[in-house]
């Protein structure tokens, strides 16, 4: 599955006005409004509810707490093909005590997200969805 | 983490909700990276202490031929000798041991290259050293 024409967009259009978007003025609902939500739009999420299933079922529901699985849907739906993997795989198979506080994946694919050159050397990024790179081998 | 074509295995589907599936590496694929990129565990301890707790399910067979099918004699050596630790005697433990190697390996690639060399598994046993 390639990426999708408005996912590139939206890197595009981030990139060309980074300076303006990292600044502290550019608030949360903007970037929400602005890149967030065409994201997962993009990725074929029903951000408005168009389907217009009941509070249950609606693939979105804002402003609630982000959960695990939400996460993990986030995680694989931003690359493919990918696996979680790592501490997060660790915790589903009960093999450590820890609680993720991220949602790590693994992708055979080539992906760089404004986060990886942002948080480059600074070990990662705190938006719940971690991708890193190279091996200790 | 972005990885080679030939690592992409072990890889196992669990389903979140009635609709909705997800990739995820199996128990032992696991495990195995545990030894393969240690410092995204935050070192070798983390493995150790997994094969420590829950050696009894791991399905060591399986473990070790995903490590052979990684590649890596780094891997293979440093994992049969933590393997060894917890599951001494398991005949699939000779598969990884024979593996010819050239030079030692490190235990843990995240501290100083200095330790008690193991010939016979041609590891150097870093865990007290320092870290790089």
């Amino acid at each position: 599955m390639g990426c999708p024409d408005e996912v590139l967009r939206l890197v595009e259009r981030f990139e060309r006005g980074a300076a303006a978007y990292r600044a502290s003025v550019y608030n949360e609902t903007q970037v929400r409004r602005e890149f967030i939500d065409p994201l997962f739009k993009a990725l074929g999420w029903d951000i408005d509810n168009e389907a217009g299933y009941a509070e249950a079922y609606k693939d979105i529901v804002h402003e609630d707490a982000i959960k695990v699985g939400g996460l993990t849907k986030i995680a694989t739906s931003l690359v493919s093909p990918s696996a979680i993997a790592h501490f997060s795989a660790l915790a589903h198979h009960g093999l450590t005590d820890q609680i993720p506080q991220v949602i790590s994946a693994i992708t055979t694919r080539k992906v760089v997200v404004p986060s990886m050159r942002m948080a480059e050397g600074a070990g990662g990024s705190t938006s719940g969805v971690r991708l890193v790179s190279t091996s200790d081998t | 983490m972005i990885v080679p074509k030939r690592f992409s295995f072990g890889i196992e589907t669990v389903w979140l909700e009635e609709r909705f599936a997800v990739p995820i590496t199996d128990r032992e694929r696991t495990v195995l990276d545990l030894f393969a990129i240690p410092r995204v565990f935050g070192g070798l301890g983390e493995g150790l202490s997994v094969l420590e707790r829950a050696s009894d399910d791991i399905d060591v067979e399986t473990l070790v031929e995903y490590a052979i099918r990684y590649d890596s004699i780094a891997v293979a050596k440093r994992l049969g000798w933590s393997l060894e630790q917890t599951a001494v005697g398991h005949p699939a433990l000779m598969r990884l041991l024979e593996l010819p190697a050239t030079h030692c390996t490190v235990l843990d690639p995240g501290r100083v290259r200095r330790g008690r060399r193991d010939r016979r598994w041609m590891i150097v046993d870093n865990r007290a050293e320092d870290r790089v």
